[in-house]
């Protein structure tokens, strides 16, 4: 026979019975969207992170004085570039700027016209803007978060450094960084490295730290090695390290938000059970119909338990496509907060639509397996009714 | 550390459900174990016959999930690589500590239990009588205690993985090693695939021929020898790199997740092999599935691995 | 057809509420006969009709359908053996009010292992032995009591069984409807069903050629 039937049948049931199964829908919706907003926004924010990382240099130098990191020499690079397996040495300039007015910090970092092309990080950041203007009026770009705290303050076409020689720097704001860099670049402010220098006191022959690139993974070891000897006065940062680290950051959070979460998956099998558990009478008797007619306990516990599985699919669809538009079109309002609660500057971060299976289907692990569980013995208990109960 | 990743958690949680679920089938298959008698008419037979429909629901749900969890497994094993220093891919974290290897294997031989029992149930249930339903749930109680002790396994190997220190990587633990050649029977890697042909052809032959005995010890060896040939052959032409070899960096998206292919139809194919020469003695239907079924798995693994090679050598030009 | 030696059915056994609904029947029924089971409310008949049907399993004697011992079957046999050689009438219809008629008549079908076009050959062959072709397409919630009934022997008939057991088929109908449905029960017999109807409206007595069995708490009374 046609399996049409059969799905004829089943939306029937799914009909007659649209009473009791409309508060487990959406119940079992409103999970779902939870659980998946939660890891959605998880993944896109870890998505982007690391694709912003990947573009980072694979090790840093600083140079250390008394466990406080100081100015790197930049002599150093000509050492270090010699390393086998160093592809390039870069110095890096940057540094904090406490912004008085709002008791907020901006992060400046200095860019070198010529590293620019070449550092696929400011890249990125800078991505569609005009960098050979921006350096012919050495003029600054500034991320989200920073102009709207200048836009605050009236400062909408330049704003005024002090330097630390007590002199006063103008530069003029040539543009904003592209959103989609607001997870690394929202408090920054870049500007060329000679103002840079000048605003953050950092003299010539030296810069913040020194980027190494390593590209071959193979040699990475052995030029750590190396520049653990070259001085004893120097932190090393590996790009490896901090990717660890992140990921172990990202999950610990993400595993804390499941665990206390176990207690509303219990409870949620607990309601499931005790709406399934009761048994209309017209339910018996639909039972009792098919059981006389010929069908066995195990086709209608296979019926039964695919009404239950179609509410469940379907309450998991629809907090899907809530979820996804929640998350990726909203931009998860509130949610956003509880991953952003760190940021110095209130970020904007942009959400960027990116989905990964294994995400669907760990949520749908959590989510499928209670609820199946939970109606088990209702079912059951439907499916074993003696079908003597027709006969009256 | 038991907060590892998501992953983690959300396993460990089915896993405990499951385990729950399973428990509350032991509550209802230890009377049917002890008092099922079918030619009784007493009211206690009828309610033990309900009694094992419930039982045999929430085992076979159960059992369905526990093997989608093996995948499950494997995909969040491979996750942790990213946290676990030197890990490159699962291998490294599952020789993260002595559990590991030893809980992937256990892991593999209760699917076939889990299997078998499936195959009894349906067995059982197509009878006029129930002949096997106390077998079955003997078979579930040995099955029984096995998960629970898988479970504690899994908790103890989960929680013990250490993040900080280091693990060796897959290229150090089935890479060249200077103890000679890795290939069991001291066999050369050309000898190995003509095994690997001529035992796909033997498992071939038996299931056309429904012949059990050999079915049974040819489905075994092609376990066996296909473990080593796609680790020290077809791995090469997966990963398109002479010196890479590893059984579980297939499972990676960079090589677009084909290891859940290969090692799923491989072990189909030996499971649906294996149990079709066990149920041979009953006779019936089910048994001449189970041959088709071994014979489509086996075919498919063997098609994946060559296209592999073939593939290579057409783009390249060269073997490996 | 149908051969019940010494059945016994006792409700709640070894318990102090236990009730003794069958004692020692015993009853041959040849194929294409017509038997009326006849009693009072309460007396078992439909606790007979029951057993005969492998809804219910007595608790000792013997039930011979056909070959077949259904006395003590596994439930998938059991279903299979009420599928293929039984039909089922009740006097409350049973059917399902939002379903078509053809649906209906469809859903001892759904799991036989038949194809579309057999399915539908003997869902058409049902509804015209049971002159309810006409309505195929109505929903059974708007057929009349009559047509309900005639709509509940098509169904019985959708496998072509060789039995059908009836009980209080006429009880919801009219006079009128009650001598159609048994004119209808008359031409099925013609065809080589085996019919066994229990009751306790006199209109079956005054049919040709059936043997009327009364029951008397849960006895043939002889
Ligand atoms: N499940 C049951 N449990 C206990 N007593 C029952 C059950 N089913 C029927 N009975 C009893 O068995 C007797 C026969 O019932 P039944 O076969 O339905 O009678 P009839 O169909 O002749 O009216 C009645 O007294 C009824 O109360
Ligand atoms: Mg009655």
């Amino acid at each position: 026979m046609p399996a049409k039937r059969l799905i004829d049948l089943l939306f029937l049931l799914l009909y007659r019975h649209r009473r009791k199964h409309m508060g487990v829908f959406l119940l079992s919706t409103l999970i779902v969207f939870v659980l998946l907003s939660f890891m959605l926004t998880a993944q896109s924010l870890h998505h982007t992170l690391f694709s912003a990382l990947e573009q980072q240099p694979d090790f840093i130098v600083q140079k250390v004085r008394g466990g406080r990191s100081v100015d790197t020499p930049t002599a150093w690079m000509e050492e270090f570039a010699r390393i086998h397996g160093v592809e390039r040495v870069a110095p890096r300039l940057f540094g904090r700027y406490f912004y008085e007015p709002n008791e907020t910090h901006f992060t400046l970092i200095g860019i070198d016209p010529f590293e620019a092309q070449s550092s696929k990080f400011l890249e990125t950041l800078v991505a569609g803007l005009d960098l050979k203007c921006f350096i012919a009026e050495d003029g600054m770009l500034i991320g989200e978060g920073v102009k709207a705290v200048l836009d605050h303050h009236h400062f909408f076409d330049y704003y005024v450094f002090r330097a630390p020689d007590r002199s006063k720097i103008e530069v003029p704001i040539m543009g904003t960084l592209p959103r989609e860099a607001a997870v690394l670049g929202n408090d920054a402010v870049l500007l060329s490295a000679e103002r840079a220098r000048t605003i953050l006191g950092i003299a010539h022959d030296h810069a913040t730290d020194i980027a190494l690139f390593v590209p071959n993974p193979l040699e990475r070891d052995t030029v750590r090695d190396k520049l653990i000897m070259a001085h004893f006065d120097t932190r090393i940062i590996a790009k490896s390290e901090l990717e660890k680290l992140y990921e172990r950051l990202y999950n610990y959070k993400g595993a804390l938000f499941l665990s206390l979460f176990t207690a509303v998956l219990l409870s949620f099998m607990m309601i499931l059970y005790a709406r399934y558990q009761g048994l209309h009478g017209s339910e018996r008797r639909e039972i009792a119909i098919l059981r006389a007619v010929g069908w066995s306990i195990k086709e209608v516990l296979s019926l039964k338990l695919l009404e239950n599985a179609l509410v469940a699919f379907g309450a998991f669809a629809l907090g899907f496509v809530l979820s996804y538009m929640y998350v990726f079109f909203l931009q998860a309002p509130l949610l956003r907060e509880v991953f952003m609660g760190f940021e110095n500057l209130r970020v904007h971060l942009w959400l960027q639509p990116h989905l990964e299976g294994a995400t669907l289907i760990t949520v749908a692990l959590l989510y499928f397996t209670p609820f199946m569980a939970a109606v088990l013995i209702p079912v059951w208990r439907a499916a074993i009714t003696e079908p003597l109960e027709a006969m009256r | 550390m038991i907060f590892l990743s998501n992953a983690v958690i959300v396993f460990l949680l089915v896993e405990a459900l499951l385990l729950s679920l399973l428990l509350l089938a032991l509550y209802h298959v230890i009377p049917i174990i002890r008092h099922w008698d079918f030619a009784d008419t007493s009211p206690r037979q009828y309610a033990l016959e309900k009694r094992s429909y419930l039982a045999q629901l929430i085992i076979f749900f159960t059992l369905a999930f526990k093997i989608a969890l093996l995948p499950y497994f494997a995909y969040m094993i491979d996750g942790l690589s990213l946290m676990v220093p030197g890990a490159m891919c699962a291998a490294g974290v599952l020789g993260a500590n002595d559990y590991g290897a030893f809980l992937l294997g256990l892991k593999v031989a209760i699917l076939f239990g889990v299997g078998l029992w499936i195959i009894l149930n349906r067995r059982d249930l197509q009878a006029s009588d129930y002949p096997y339903t106390r077998l079955k749930y003997l078979l579930f109680l040995a099955l029984f205690a096995l998960i629970a002790f898988e479970s504690a396994l899994d908790w103890l190997y989960l929680s013990s993985i250490a993040t900080t220190t280091p693990v060796s990587c897959c290229s150090s633990i089935y890479g060249a090693s200077t103890l000679g050649s890795p290939i069991p029977f001291g066999l050369s890697k050309e000898e190995l695939l003509i095994l690997f042909y001529l035992l796909y052809a033997l498992c071939l032959v038996a299931a056309l021929y429904s012949i059990g005995w050999i079915s049974l010890f040819a489905n075994a060896a092609l376990i066996y020898i296909g473990y080593y040939a796609v680790v020290y052959f077809f791995g090469l032409y997966i990963y398109e790199l002479p010196t890479h070899q590893c059984p579980f960096c297939m499972l990676q998206r960079e090589y677009g997740y084909v290891g859940y292919a290969i090692w799923g139809t491989l072990l189909l194919g030996g499971f649906f092999g294996i149990a079709s020469a066990l149920f041979a003695p009953l006779h019936g239907s089910t048994t001449r599935a189970l041959y088709r079924l071994s014979a489509l798995c086996n075919t498919l693994f063997v098609l994946i691995c060559s296209t592999y090679v073939l593939r290579y050598y057409f783009l390249n030009g060269v073997w490996l | 057809m149908i051969r019940l030696e010494h059945v016994c059915k006792t409700f709640h056994e070894g318990t102090p509420e236990a009730f003794e609904a069958l004692r020692d029947i015993s009853l041959h029924v040849a194929a294409s006969e017509m038997v009326i089971l006849k009693g009072i409310s309460g007396s078992g008949k439909s606790t007979l009709l029951s057993i005969i049907g492998a809804l219910s399993k007595p608790s000792s004697g013997s039930v011979i359908v056909g070959n077949q011992s259904v006395a003590k079957l596994s439930d998938l046999h059991a279903s299979h053996y009420r599928r293929d050689t039984l039909g089922f009438i009740f006097q409350s219809f049973n059917l399902f009010e939002e379903l078509s008629v053809e649906d209906n008549v469809a859903l001892p079908l759904i799991h036989a292992p038949i194809t579309h076009d057999e399915a539908a050959t003997r869902i058409n062959a049902a509804l015209e032995r049971a002159h309810i072709a006409h309505k195929r397409k109505v929903r059974a919630a708007l057929l009349s009591g009559g047509e309900k009934q005639r709509c509940a022997i098509a169904r019985a008939l959708a496998s072509d069984p060789k039995v059908l057991l009836c009980d209080e088929p006429t009880a919801n109908l009219d006079s009128q409807n009650a001598r159609a449905f048994c004119d209808n029960l008359l031409e099925l017999r013609a065809l080589g069903k085996t019919i066994i109807v229990a009751t306790h409206d006199p209109i079956f007595e005054t049919l040709e050629g059936v043997r009327v069995v009364p029951i008397v708490s849960g006895r043939i009374d002889s």
